[in-house]
C-alpha cells in the first residue's frame, strides 16, 4: 500500500467520503471563536467557587458527548459501503480520530490562552476536564455534521441488509433441479439482485466502497458472459482440480461475499 | 441452461467443453493446456470456450452432461474396462444432444486405435493431441456465432437441450 492511499484511508475515518471541506470549516470556525474569545477573555473570565460541582457536570457532559459520539460515529460507519469501516476497531479509531481533530483546537487554546498568559500557573484538575470536555463537545459537533451528510445521500441500513440478504439468498438457484419452478424464479432473482447489489455499490463514496465495486463489476461483468453451467461452477467452486479460470472467478466471488458479509455485519 | 429466443440472442455465445477423465491429462498434456490450444483456433471474438469438468461419480446427472456442446472422453480411464457402465450406457443409446460431438480420445496404439474406432462407428476418436484439438476446432467453429449457419447451429443445439432440461 502506497502512502498517500493509507492516508486518504486514514482520512475517511472522519470523512466517511464526503472530503475534508467540511473538516476544515468547522476548524476554521472553531479557531475563529477561539480568537474572538481571546480578544473578549478578561470579560469572560468567571470565577468558580464550587469546583467539585463544576467537575461533577464537565465530567458527566464529557461522558455523554463521547456517547453521543460513539453513536454517530457507529451509525456512520453501518451506513457506508467500505468493509474496512464496519470493522469495531475502525470506530473506535473514527472516534479517536474526532477526539484529535478536535483536540487540535483545545490545545491550540490552551497555548494562546493560558500558558502564552499566565506560564501555565494556577491551573488545576478542573481546566483539564474542562478541556476534555469542550474536545469532547467539539469531536460531537463535527461528528453530527458528518452524519447529516450521510443521512442525506447514503443508502439506510434497512435498504443495505436487506440487498445483501436477497442476494445471499438468491444463490439457492444452483441447488434447484434442471426445469423445475424453484431454479427459474430463484435464478430470476439472482439476475435482479445483481442489478440491486450494482445500485447499492453506485453508491459508495469511500475509497474502500469504490474498490468493492469495481472489482464486483469486474466480476460481474465477466460472470455474465458465461453459459449457466460455468455461472454454476463458479458459485459452487470445484472440489478437485478442474477450470482454474473458473475457479479463480469462484475465489473473486468469495472475497466479494466475505466483504458483503462484513458490511451486513453477521 | 436458458433458451435463446431470438437468432440475434445466440451472440455471445459460452460453449462447455465436457472432460471426463481420472488424471486431468491426455496424451501427457494438461487437459486445461489442451482446452488453451482449442481456444486459440477460434474465429473471431464470439465464442468463448470454458472445460467443464464432471465427477465420473455423479454420471447419473444427465442434466448437466448435456448442456456441454464437445465431450472428451478419455477411453483408457473411463471406457477400456467398462469402468463407468453408466457412461457406456449413453454412448450406446446416443443419450448426448445430436448437435454434440463425443471425442473419444485413445492413448495407445493403432490397433487399440481401430478396436475403438469400431466399437464406437458413430462418434469420432482422436489417438494424438493434434487430433483432439483439430476435431474440437472443427466442430465449435462450425458452431461460432460469427457466422449466419454457426448462429443457427447453436440454437438449433440449444433449442433441442432446453427441451430435454423442460426449460421450453
Amino acid at each position: 500500500m502506497e502512502i498517500e492511499p493509507k492516508i486518504r484511508f486514514a482520512i475517511e475515518h472522519i470523512t466517511f467520503g464526503y472530503g475534508v471541506h467540511y473538516l476544515l470549516q468547522v476548524l476554521l470556525l472553531q479557531f475563529a471563536s477561539l480568537f474572538l474569545s481571546f480578544q473578549f477573555s478578561k470579560d469572560l473570565v468567571l470565577e468558580v467557587e464550587k469546583k467539585s460541582l463544576f467537575m461533577i457536570v464537565y465530567s458527566g457532559a464529557s461522558v455523554i458527548f463521547v456517547l453521543i459520539l460513539l453513536l454517530f460515529v457507529k451509525r456512520m460507519s453501518e451506513r457506508t459501503l467500505s468493509p474496512k469501516l464496519h470493522r469495531k476497531s475502525n470506530i473506535l479509531v473514527s472516534a479517536a480520530g474526532y477526539f484529535l481533530a478536535s483536540g487540535v483546537i483545545v490545545v491550540f487554546g490552551y497555548v494562546i490562552l493560558i500558558h502564552a498568559t499566565s506560564r501555565g500557573t494556577g491551573i488545576g484538575a478542573l481546566d483539564y476536564v474542562f478541556s476534555v470536555m469542550l474536545t469532547a463537545l467539539f469531536a460531537t459537533l463535527l461528528a453530527v455534521g458528518y452524519h447529516a451528510r450521510v443521512v442525506d445521500d447514503q443508502p439506510d441500513r434497512d435498504r443495505i441488509i436487506n440487498t445483501i440478504s436477497k442476494w445471499e439468498e438468491s444463490f439457492s438457484w444452483v441447488e434447484y433441479e434442471e426445469g423445475t419452478e424453484g431454479r427459474k424464479s430463484t435464478r430470476e432473482e439472482f439476475g435482479s439482485s445483481l442489478e440491486e447489489i450494482s445500485d447499492l455499490l453506485s453508491m459508495a463514496k469511500t475509497k474502500d466502497g469504490r474498490e468493492l465495486k469495481d472489482e464486483f463489476e469486474s466480476w460481474r461483468s465477466s460472470f455474465e458472459q458465461h453459459s449457466q453451467l460455468s455461472k454454476e461452477t463458479i458459485i459452487r467452486g470445484q472440489q478437485n482440480k478442474g477450470n482454474e479460470r473458473l475457479e479463480q472467478e469462484h475465489k473473486q466471488l468469495e472475497e466479494i461475499r466475505d466483504q458483503f458479509q462484513v458490511i451486513k455485519g453477521s | 441452461m436458458q433458451p435463446y429466443k431470438k437468432l440475434e440472442d445466440v451472440v455471445p455465445h459460452e460453449e462447455n467443453i465436457l472432460i471426463l477423465t481420472t488424471s486431468d491429462t491426455c496424451f501427457n498434456y494438461d487437459f486445461s493446456d489442451i482446452v488453451e490450444e482449442i481456444r486459440e483456433g477460434i474465429r473471431g471474438d464470439k465464442l468463448l470456450i470454458e472445460e467443464y469438468y464432471h465427477s465420473l461419480s455423479d454420471l447419473s446427472n444427465r442434466d448437466k452432461l448435456i448442456q456441454n456442446s464437445v465431450w472428451v472422453i478419455h477411453w483408457n480411464e473411463c471406457l477400456k474396462d467398462d469402468q463407468y457402465p453408466q457412461l457406456g450406457f449413453y454412448l450406446e443409446t446416443r443419450s448426448y444432444p445430436n448437435e454434440a460431438e463425443v471425442i473419444i480420445c485413445v492413448d495407445g496404439g493403432s490397433a487399440t486405435v481401430s478396436k475403438v474406432e469400431s466399437e464406437y462407428p458413430h462418434l469420432t476418436v482422436a489417438s494424438s493431441k493434434e487430433q483432439l484439438v483439430a476435431y474440437s476446432r472443427g466442430h465449435l467453429n462450425t458452431a461460432n456465432p460469427i457466422t449466419k449457419g454457426g448462429r443457427k447451429k447453436i440454437k438449433r443445439w440449444n433449442e433441442e437441450v432446453c427441451e430435454d432440461l423442460g426449460v421450453i
